[in-house]
């Protein structure tokens, strides 16, 4: 239910921008994924917003505005870069084992039966090689594991959002996890913190 | 073949797994071959804190400081036409 007040008044953009705040450090990392770029990220939520905030009107009061205003952010980005859309990938599309990961860290020894291999290998890589790992998916791979991984959103919510078929999400997120998995180790193999010898003082974070 | 599925079966359920996507029925049979295969444990812990350890990182880029002010402005303007 919508309330009495017009939109247009600047109790709604106080009211608007009340909602956006909390969520705005997520709108922009999951841009910064989603662009790969910082400049065009700000631009994409600055747009988001305004968007947003002009079509207020239609947003139900006491729903989730968090899953409504991603909606309207990813509808932006797809309006922008839909020319992109085949872009080539940086990392292969064939299928990559389950625990791919998991497998290559214990092989290398990287972790003893009591340590967590997969803090091991992250401790070593900052924020923004995670990023370049998801970045070197596949556009239609990273949307959706961004919206799971920074927004953590539903299977049907990002569904919602790709418009495609909760099913499709489904397999492209499985799929797509195993694919970064294999770009996160392609990253640690070049930074030559992919042996248990090689593994020096933890960079910093 | 440990309390009820396989590690076979395990590993396929594992994305649903982390995911929060079994029904209730299957996350009861995975939880319960857990409980009892220290391999399985072992991988699906693993992806667990892949899972959460990757999600941490990515929400460590921060806005600009100024972003929430600058959609402040650029929606005065809008309002006021």
């Amino acid at each position: 239910m919508n309330t009495a007040e017009p939109v247009g008044t600047v109790t709604v953009q106080a009211e608007f921008e009340e909602l956006l705040g909390p969520i705005l450090q997520m709108a922009y990392g999951t841009a910064v994924r989603l662009t790969r770029s910082r400049t065009e990220a700000d631009d994409l939520v600055q747009d988001a917003s305004l968007m947003a905030f002009r079509a207020f009107g239609t947003f139900q009061r006491g729903t989730n505005f968090k899953a409504w205003f991603f909606r309207v952010l990813t509808n932006a980005f797809y309006s922008r870069h839909r020319k992109e859309k085949h872009e080539k990938a940086h990392v292969s599309t064939d299928d990559v084992p389950q625990l791919y990961l998991y497998h290559k860290t214990t092989d290398a020894g990287l972790a003893g039966p009591d340590s967590d291999p997969a803090s091991t290998i992250l401790d070593r890589l900052d924020a923004e090689r995670v990023g370049q790992a998801l970045d070197a998916l596949p556009e239609e791979y990273r949307a959706a594991a961004t919206l799971y991984f920074i927004d953590d959103l539903s299977y049907q919510q990002i569904a919602d959002m790709l418009h495609c078929p909760v099913g499709t999400v489904r397999s492209r997120l499985h799929r797509g996890r195993r694919m970064l998995q294999k770009s996160l180790w392609d990253i640690a193999v070049e930074r030559g913190i992919n042996s248990a010898h090689a593994l020096g003082p933890m960079e910093p974070s | 073949m440990q309390h009820g599925i396989s590690c076979a079966e395990m590993v396929r359920r594992l994305d649903d797994y982390v995911d929060r996507a079994l029904s209730p029925v299957e996350l009861e049979s995975v939880e319960s071959h857990l409980l009892g295969c220290v391999t399985c444990t072992r991988q699906f812990r693993f992806e667990i804190s892949l899972r959460d350890g990757l999600r941490e990182r990515l929400l460590r880029i921060r806005a600009p400081e100024d972003l929430l002010e600058r959609i402040h402005q650029r929606l005065a303007s809008d309002l006021a036409g």
